[in-house]
């Protein structure tokens, strides 16, 4: 993919596809290392896929035996010190979340999150929960937006320039983030698992390398997949 | 979440607009969003369909994404289901090829046949 928004519209269909009700992203910085984390409440993995599931070869595709979505993804997290984590439980759904160390040579750009964000919005069923920053604030919900609309649809032109007003305001310090040096929003809170190092790393020096620790399947007690219940 | 009070400004607006249509959408365009689509730039495919339709005030046509069909050579892929009338299915739908096809398809009542795919 040629921008991380684009492994973000993949990772958020993949939910989708599942059949998902709801989808919760989330976007923050920590210094230098841009995550994204996409929870959804589907089934989950089946068991053979969630094995492995970054392997290509292990999908829950029909048409041929290959799903290359989270295979992409690593690499693209990987080629510059990042990783995957993917968590899954039968019955509570899956969370994929990705770290790109931004300062890297070789860090693909963000992209247009927002884009990623609307069409995902507009063009799925379920409902789209989008928080941003760490802590996590949440910028949107289209369950509470479809209860505001009652009959009216989120597609409604009227409806579609407002979220995409209100996606662009949320996405925007992200992206002044990078453009700035990674200075703008300060080393902001802790990195969610360690490995990425301390601090900001200066465009174009070569951040510490993180041992790719990618595709835990497994998760742990303490930190389920799936959505919490007061989201 | 902020902009409620938007909302509801939208809502009391097209409210009276969808009592005289039913709330029902006349027809539905389906863009493949499969891991191909996207990397073949689906999203933008998908973004230029609704830029199109918006600038027309077109509100009773649906924009949705679906999975990969298998026929990722040709992607961005796009299909048009109107009401009464077989779905026709476009291959390399780009920006441009989504502004014809809003104009000539969906406006118009003509299938693009030079970029149907068969």
């Amino acid at each position: 993919m040629r921008d991380l928004s684009l492994h973000l519209t993949d990772i958020i269909e993949n939910a989708a596809k599942a059949g998902a009700a709801r989808v919760v992203v989330r976007l923050w910085w920590a210094g230098s290392v841009f995550w994204f984390e996409v929870s959804d409440n589907g089934p989950g993995l089946p068991a053979t896929v969630a094995d492995d599931p970054t392997d290509p070869y292990r999908t829950t595709r029909r048409e041929r035996p290959v799903g290359l979505g989270l295979a992409l993804l690593r690499a693209t997290a990987e080629q510059t010190g990042g990783r995957v984590e993917v968590l899954s439980r039968s019955g509570q759904g899956v969370r994929v979340r990705a770290a790109f160390p931004m300062g890297h040579l070789d860090a693909k750009p963000l992209g247009d999150l927002a884009a990623a964000l609307l069409t995902a919005a507009l063009g799925w069923p379920m409902d789209l929960v989008v928080q941003v920053g760490e802590p996590p604030e949440t910028v949107l919900d289209t369950a509470e937006v479809r209860r505001e609309l009652e009959a009216v649809p989120l597609t409604h032109p009227d409806v579609a320039r407002l979220l995409e007003d209100i996606l662009a305001g949320a996405v925007g310090p992200l992206q002044q983030h990078c453009e700035q040096g990674f200075r703008s929003l300060g080393d902001a809170g802790a990195v969610a698992a360690a490995g990425e190092g301390a601090g900001p790393t200066p465009p174009g020096a070569r951040p510490p390398a993180a041992r790719p620790r990618s595709t835990v399947a497994t998760a742990p007690e303490d930190d389920p997949p799936g959505i919490p219940t007061n989201l | 979440m902020k902009s409620l009070d938007e909302l509801r400004k939208i809502r009391d607006q097209v409210r009276k607009e969808l009592d005289l249509r039913g709330g029902q959408h006349r027809a539905k365009v389906v863009v493949c969003m499969g891991t191909c689509g996207i990397a073949a730039g689906a999203r933008d495919t998908m973004k230029a369909l609704m830029a199109a339709l918006q600038s027309r005030s077109i509100t009773d046509v649906a924009v949705v994404a679906a999975g990969c069909r298998g026929f990722c050579e040709q992607e961005p892929l796009v299909e048009v289901q109107i009401s009464d009338q077989p779905a026709v299915t476009y291959g390399h739908v780009d920006g441009a090829a989504a502004e014809r096809i809003v104009a000539e398809h969906i406006v118009a009542g003509r299938p693009v046949q030079e970029l149907v795919f068969r």
